[in-house]
């Protein structure tokens, strides 16, 4: 029968069922605590996800914006922001004086409201030395040349006296070069006249440095060469460092400034945009500001692209944070639909009293309504401070209870998903107070069928976003959907899915009740398969499940971060310096690592418009060198085997130290029409190759070739000397000149020469060279070259008139012609090109041609993941552009493989230039700002399964007690004791709590199996490169798993003593009330 | 009716029972004394809430007198710890509720085997009885059925097999009829009435209902705690 009105009426009243709700809170406060606390947990969690995804994200934002800001001064342009102004070309040029006070307001008016530093390096204009020869020279101001330079004689200028010389420092090599020593004076003036006191510079010398191999010298105008024979055609040295402010004072005119802006952007990430427009303004600003004396002004600054990757890696992160959230929020309100059961079980008679007395169900469901938001809203309003609280003490930032007193609509946010958090898993409490469906002995056939059809749809569910999650292509930047849900479902479904295993199981307990003698586990075995023992199952495997994948995908993606840094730094340490000789046994012995240089560079191939790039690294030293996973099945050492020159050639064995050569050069019989025989000139450069395969050149004077031996002595004043060590000639470079004069065809068409070249010490095992005149170079023709001990022996043509218009190469190689270069390229490129191994295709380095063999394809290139890249042995790659005709190092960068603990801090420290330390990098994919919230929300999601798993089991164990207390009270009626009632329902508890941890393990198995290599992706989004391989954590997952059982297992001991004390007589009368 | 020439099977000396204590204190039994022969089929009638149920229970071995000697079967029952009340109830005893106190979940063959499972009789045997006792009570064809699958007369007789299965010496039934239509109430009297001859055991059942009062050997009347009619 419906309610109907007159029951209505003769209802409860709502102050009696006001004083009922308080009688029943009162009566039930353990019960009503625990709801509390799911949904405290629930509200908490939710809570926090809306702060991570809002203050956090902005908070993150400003650590990662400066973090990346903090190394401004490396002049890497994804971190300062660079202003170059340079003066125009005119006679008025701009001074000191004016532009610096203009470039610093105008910067920090663009960092503005960030606190924030500007520094300036200012180059000023070309002068001349007072003297008789035509050199040039310039000076500097800028604060940060001592801390990139080395003092190797006397001290940093300070400011000049009134009336006194201007203090300054000189370069080593241009003091070595004009002979100028610590306390000497010098005059730079403007016309080499002589003109007034004001067209010069009366300066002192205070102290001689070496610059140091860092990038701040590319502001330098000889980018801290510190002197060049023919700079613009003149001889010029410099700089000549005067004390910070002096140009200024004096209004020197000035060639450029280089200004970098350093701005603390911490604390407002939502003001980074305005700030990065501010600066792309900023150009044109100083340009109208500065007035037509400043003919450029570049504004150099990787923020905004940097930004956008920082928000990507956000995006990733917040998806995955979400996803992890909701599985708390579906363990909570699972949780929650337990402990609602119980509530519902403990007030069924109640509810049948009242509807009995003619409580309408509106009436009920509006008080248990009323029952549940009151509930929700005191979880809500403990979940602010809890929320708060753990934010703070977990998120580094402002010591604020609030983290950001301004954002109104984060405020909001937070408030509502707090709210949302409490309220939405209490309506389950609202739904369980609904009257009972009749209870049906056996399941029917219907009920069956639709349970069949409900497990066919949620497979259905759990497959398709499975297939949809793997196949699904990212939007970089965007906040991905099926990053965040899809996860979700696929873990609800299969959770799903695995509790309908335990009711097979039950079966078969069922049937082994029947056979059984005795009364205990057979008793439990009925219960477990008919009396609704598996309802908090689902509960127990989704958090079991969620455990399990939880800690198995942070050992996945711990994994897999520092499969990604080491693939994306290649090495343990890469020290970012061309180098000189010295090099690798500085870093060698700062490190106590394998050192070796690679060559780490952007190439062109074949037509392909968008940049390659070209790793070359030492094969020998490919496995202690490259840390990155190597393809499957092989190793680094391998691939790089192939990629390696067959023949060691025939070098020159040297030592270390001076050395002189001996260049002979005699000239044949020319060819007709001239009659006259040129002079012709030959400047040695000599390759040397340490043991490393480093390179470097030492270059020797000119000498005539005129059949008379001339000695050279090496290397010449100013270079630097080799080091200690087993060095190797492994080519030679000759350049040719000649000089001839009036009517060209008064000369020989064409010249032969006979040449030999000694080097003193030298030994060899004797054979033949190779020549090369070099890509372009046509009027040279080699011919045989062979070597026997130190001495190397060819002859060559050439032509008079070609030479007369242009220098030309000989280059004599320890080793056969050839610029091919074995690479193994990324399969992505190969697809792309349509290459596979065997194919050529030309690579152009800088304006050198060579050609690259494909030899090996390979899922990716250490150092350059998910990039276009190349990968070729560096003793290959220095061949072929030897064969080329480029003697020049092809080293960029120093990798050491194998260094002892702080070994980068050592390198920086020595002032070895900028180190990319791998375990530094891991530690930021992992522990960033951008990327730590992810493993802070596992863990806390994994502390909440537990949590929430155990509370549920209790609530379900309760539920069990209560309900099995008059059956319990009936048994004992007929002879059974206290124990056995007791043992009976701790072994029907401890089955499904077995049996659901053992489904819920197997679910997180198949899940992490399933989804783990899919959740973690590159920073961006991307998929993984290397990629991603499953990392188990038995441990973790142990543990996780164990606390679960453990924690469900013992809820249900006071639950059974509870039920055993209560199946008394007065149980049973109760049970027995008509 | 003379009793020295019959071995007592119930023996109740000043046995008195009180819950509550103080001034709340309500006591349901007043000093009783009774005593039934092995054999005889007594019935105890009372209006609700005069100490049926509370004698019942205590004969019964479910509950503790305050005062006075249960003897059962020769056992002063207040004499023995729980292990020992559990073995009477588990031997000697058998209970037949008004309720029917039937486990839900079990099929009313299963009902019947729980004695016997408290025995550890093999399960052969224990199937076979039980059988034996659905067949007895007429219900052979519901021995799979849950007992919200019988009527309210089925699930007593189910609960009258269950009370036979373990052969009790002492059978105690607390209203069995009380749910039932007179007609149904009377067919299971009559059952009981008979398997207690063929089985030649004792029992004491109460009743408000002068129809089934009429099948007991002897009807005691009892009146807020106080047999007035012994």
């Amino acid at each position: 029968m419906p309610d109907s009105a007159p029951a209505d009426r003769a209802g409860p009243g709502r102050p009696r069922l006001r004083r009922r709700g308080w009688r029943r809170l009162r009566s039930q406060a353990g019960l009503v605590a625990a709801l509390l606390a799911v949904l405290t947990v629930c509200a908490a969690a939710s809570g926090a996800c809306a702060l991570m995804l809002t203050v956090g994200n902005q908070q993150a934002l400003s650590a990662a914006v400066a973090a990346a800001d903090g190394t401004a001064e490396t002049d890497s342009p994804d971190q300062a922001t660079l202003v170059v102004l340079a003066a125009a070309d005119s006679d008025v040029r701009t001074d000191a004086g004016t532009l610096l006070p203009l470039v610093r307001d105008s910067l920090l008016a663009a960092a503005a409201p960030y606190q924030a530093t500007v520094s300036t390096w200012v180059v000023g204009e070309q002068l001349f030395l007072d003297g008789k020869d035509v050199r040039r020279g310039y000076l500097t101001e800028a604060a940060s040349v001592p801390d990139n330079a080395t003092l190797v004689a006397g001290g940093w200028p300070a400011r000049a006296a009134a009336g006194q010389p201007i203090p300054s420092a000189v370069p080593a090599t241009a003091a070595r070069t004009l002979g100028i020593r610590v306390g000497d004076h010098l005059r730079l003036v403007r016309d080499r006249s002589g003109g007034s006191a004001a067209g010069g510079y009366d300066l002192v010398v205070s102290g001689i440095f070496t610059p140091a191999e860092t990038p701040v010298w590319q502001r330098d105008e000889l980018e801290g060469r510190g002197y060049d024979p023919d700079h613009v055609r003149l001889p010029t040295f410099g700089p000549f460092v005067v004390a910070p402010g002096t140009l200024e004072t004096l209004r020197a005119p000035i060639d450029r400034v280089t200004a970098v802006l350093d701005p603390d952007l911490r604390g407002d990430a939502a003001g980074i945009p305005a700030f990065i427009d501010r600066v792309n303004a900023l150009s044109a600003r100083l340009q109208d500001a500065a007035g037509p004396s400043v003919g450029q002004v570049v504004v150099r600054h990787g923020l905004g692209a940097e930004l956008e990757t920082m928000r990507a890696t956000l995006r990733v992160t917040d998806a995955l944070m979400v996803t992890v959230f909701l599985l708390v929020l579906a363990l909570g309100a699972t949780t929650t639909a337990l402990i609602a059961r119980v509530l519902a079980v403990r007030r069924s008679a109640e509810g049948t009293l009242l509807r009995d007395r003619g409580a309408s169900t509106a009436q009920m469901m509006r008080g248990a309504a009323a029952e549940a938001l009151t509930i929700a809203a005191a979880a809500a309003v403990l979940a602010v401070p809890i929320t708060l609280a753990g934010y703070r003490l977990t998120v580094p930032g402002p010591s604020s209870w609030w983290p950001d007193a301004e954002g109104t609509a984060e405020l909001w946010t937070f408030a509502l998903a707090v709210l949302a958090g409490a309220v939405l898993p209490a309506v389950v409490v609202v739904i369980s107070a609904l009257p009972p469906r009749p209870r049906r002995g056996r399941q029917s056939g219907t009920g069956l069928l639709i349970r069949s059809g409900a497990d066919l749809m949620l497979a259905a569910v759990a497959v398709l976003a499975y297939l949809q999650l793997r196949s699904h292509l990212p939007t970089p930047g965007a906040f991905d959907p099926f990053l965040a849900g899809g996860p979700v479902v696929c873990a609800l479904a299969a959770a799903a899915l695995f509790s309908r295993v335990l009711p097979l199981v039950a079966r078969l307990a069922d049937a082994a009740a029947g056979r059984g003698r005795g009364l205990v586990l057979p008793l439990a075995g009925w219960h477990l398969a008919r009396g609704g023992a598996t309802h908090g199952v689902f509960l127990v495997v989704l958090a079991t499940a969620v455990g399990t994948l939880g800690t198995t995908f942070l050992a996945t993606w711990a994994t897999a971060q520092d499969d990604q840094a080491a693939a994306l730094v290649g090495t343990e340490l890469v020290v970012a310096r061309t180098g000189g000789p010295g090099t690798r046994a500085e870093l060698a012995e700062l490190s106590g690592g394998v050192v070796s240089p690679v060559s780490d560079r952007p190439v062109v191939l074949g037509s392909r418009t968008d940049g390659v790039k070209l790793l070359a690294v030492d094969g020998r030293l490919a496995d202690p060198l490259l840390v990155s996973r190597p393809p499957e099945a092989t190793t680094w050492s391998q691939v790089l085997a192939g990629l390696a020159p067959a023949s060691a050639g025939v070098p020159l064995d040297v030592g270390s130290g001076p050395r002189a050569i001996t260049v002979t050069g005699e000239q044949k019989a020319g060819t007709s029409p001239g009659p006259k025989q040129p002079v012709v000139t030959a400047t040695p450069t000599l390759v040397l190759a340490d043991e490393a395969g480093s390179t470097i050149t030492q270059v020797g004077a000119p000498v005539i070739l005129d059949g008379v031996p001339h000695t050279v002595a090496l290397p010449l004043r100013g270079q630097p000397e080799l080091p200690e060590g087993k060095w190797r000639v492994v080519a030679v470079d000759l350049q040719l000149a000649d000089q001839i004069s009036g009517d060209p065809f008064s000369w020989e068409n064409s010249s032969s020469i006979q040449l030999s070249l000694s080097v003193d010490g030298a030994t060899s095992s004797g054979g033949e060279w190779s020549a090369t005149a070099g890509a372009g170079t046509k009027d040279v023709r080699p011919d045989r070259v062979t070597v026997s001990g130190g001495r190397v022996d060819t002859s060559f043509t050439f032509s008079v008139l070609g030479l007369s218009w242009q220098d030309a190469h000989l280059t004599l190689l320890s080793f056969p012609v050839s610029t091919q270069v074995p690479v193994a390229m990324t399969d992505a490129l190969a697809h792309e090109l349509g290459l596979a191994a065997g194919d050529r295709i030309s690579l152009a380095w800088d304006t050198v041609k060579l050609e690259a063999v494909v030899t090996r394809v390979i899922p990716y290139v250490p150092s350059h993941p998910r990039e276009a890249a190349l990968l070729t042995d560096l003793v290959s790659l220095q061949r072929a552009l030897l064969s080329a005709g480029r003697v020049d190092s092809a080293t960029t960068a120093w990798w050491v493989g194998s260094p002892r603990p702080g070994a980068a801090d050592a390198i920086q420290a020595a002032g070895q230039g900028p180190v990319v330390d791998r375990t530094a990098t891991a530690a930021e994919l992992t522990r960033g700002p951008l990327r730590a919230p992810l493993r802070l929300a596992w863990l806390l999601a994994i502390g909440a399964a537990i949590g929430l798993a155990v509370t549920g089991s209790a609530a379900q164990a309760a539920a069990q007690a209560q309900q099995r207390g008059v059956t319990m009270a009936r048994i004992r009626a007929i002879g059974a004791s206290r124990g056995e009632t007791i043992a009976s329902h701790l072994a029907q508890h401890a089955a499904v709590a077995v049996l659901a941890t053992a489904l819920g393990t197997a679910c997180g198995v198949l899940l992490a199996v399933l989804l783990a290599p899919l959740l973690v992706v590159s920073p961006v989004g991307e998929p993984a490169d290397p990629a991603v391989t499953l990392s188990w954590a038995p441990g973790p997952t142990a543990a996780v798993v164990t606390l679960i059982l453990c924690g469900a297992l013992l809820v249900a001991v006071p639950a059974s003593l509870s039920m055993a004390g209560r199946s008394t007589v007065a149980a049973l009368r109760a049970g027995e009330a008509p | 009716m003379n009793t020295s020439r019959y071995r007592l099977m119930i023996d109740l000396h000043n046995v008195r029972r009180t819950y509550g204590s103080g001034r709340s204190a309500v006591t349901a039994l007043h000093d009783i004394s009774l005593q039934v022969p092995e054999g005889e089929m007594v019935a105890v009638a009372g209006r609700s809430g005069s100490g049926k149920t509370t004698l019942l229970n205590l004969i019964g071995g479910l509950d503790r007198p305050d005062h006075g000697e249960v003897i059962v079967d020769g056992s002063d029952l207040t004499q023995l710890d729980e292990a020992g009340l559990e073995a009477v109830r588990r031997d000697i005893v058998a209970f037949i509720f008004q309720g029917f106190g039937l486990v839900p979940e079990l099929t009313a063959a299963e009902n019947v085997g729980l004695p016997l499972r408290l025995r550890r009789t093999p399960s052969a045997a224990r199937e076979q009885r039980a059988a034996l006792l659905l067949e007895l009570v007429g219900l052979e064809a519901h021995g799979g059925h849950r007992p919200d699958e019988l009527s309210g007369g089925q699930m007593q007789r189910v609960a009258i097999a269950r009370a036979l299965a373990g052969s009790p010496r002492l059978l105690i039934a607390d209203e069995p009829t009380g749910q039932l239509d007179t007609e149904t109430g009377l067919a299971v009297m009559a059952l009981i009435r008979g398997v207690v001859e063929a089985e030649g055991m004792t029992a004491i059942i109460s009743t408000h209902d002068p129809l089934m009062m009429a099948l007991a050997d002897r009807v005691l009347r009892i009146e807020d705690g106080r047999l007035v009619d012994a």
